[in-house]
């Protein structure tokens, strides 16, 4: 871990179960506190990351619990990037519902509706969900408007 | 997690803490037995709940879809703000047949019981 005033860097890496979700989200909620991150913010993120996270244990993880899921966070001054990654092998993956609601469709959706940037990557290794908060947006857009 | 009912003729079932993955296989469990007993309408007060992901919200979608067929319906009680967005972001709380959102029971209550003695 690095922590120091302009950025943080945190990894964890928790065993492929659902009962480690509450610790993925208290980490989130640790490292997004200290970069100054508004509590709407920070449950958002909270929201997106379980969701990328109960899709690794769900989906990325073929051997269960013996699998992890790893989490990677860099914080610097206007955005969080968080990095859910699994240790599944590629493979098409299609919602089964077996006439349930489908949540899994809805956790990408909720992913997509609650950062600013989610990306994908499906390597033979492992599953990437590469999460982005940006901070102060307004500023932010105000600041490309009004380059300094 | 933590699940508490108070029986009635329209059945409470008080839920504090996360609804997320982890929990929602044991409350799902409960309130599916609950309906079965042949309740078909049920109040989820969740203005203790702090958290809840997809698989919270599918759970109150499984409920609507078993109290329904019923006659039954569903009344929601949430007071957490960054719940409701979460609601309100699925589309959930468009949802008006069969479910009803409240800010608190004493008002769930009133509101169902009326629609029952109607």
């Amino acid at each position: 871990m690095v922590d120091n005033k302009h950025r943080i860097e945190r990894r964890l890496d928790v065993q492929s179960h659902t009962k480690n979700l509450a610790l993925i989200r208290n980490e989130v909620e640790d490292v997004a506190s200290k970069c100054g991150f508004s509590d709407a913010d920070i449950y958002q993120m909270k929201v997106a990351v379980s969701e990328a996270a109960a899709n690794a244990i769900e989906h990325g993880s073929p051997l269960g619990e013996k699998n992890q899921v790893h989490l990677q966070i860099e914080c610097s001054p206007g955005r969080i990037s968080i990095e859910v990654i699994d240790e599944g092998v590629f493979k098409a993956r299609l919602p089964v519902t077996n006439g349930r609601p489908s949540h899994r469709g809805r956790g990408i959706f909720l992913m997509t509706a609650l950062m600013d940037e989610v990306n994908i990557t499906e390597g033979q290794e492992g599953t990437i969900v590469r999460l982005v908060k940006l901070k102060n947006k307004e500023s932010l857009k105000e600041r490309e408007h009004f380059p300094a | 997690m933590e699940v508490q009912v108070l029986p009635g003729r329209i059945p409470i079932i008080d839920v504090d803490g996360e609804i997320d993955h982890y929990a929602v296989p044991e409350l799902e469990s409960k309130i599916m037995a609950f309906i079965d007993e042949g309740h078909a309408s049920i109040i989820l007060d969740f203005s203790d709940v702090s958290y809840i992901d997809s698989a919270g919200v599918a759970l109150i979608i499984l409920s609507i879809q078993k109290s329904s067929p019923l006659g039954g319906k569903v009344g929601l009680v949430v007071t957490n703000k960054n719940v409701l967005k979460i609601l309100d972001i699925v589309g959930i709380t468009k949802l008006a047949e069969a479910f009803s959102l409240y800010s608190s029971v004493e008002e769930a209550l009133a509101d169902m019981s009326g629609e029952q003695r109607g």
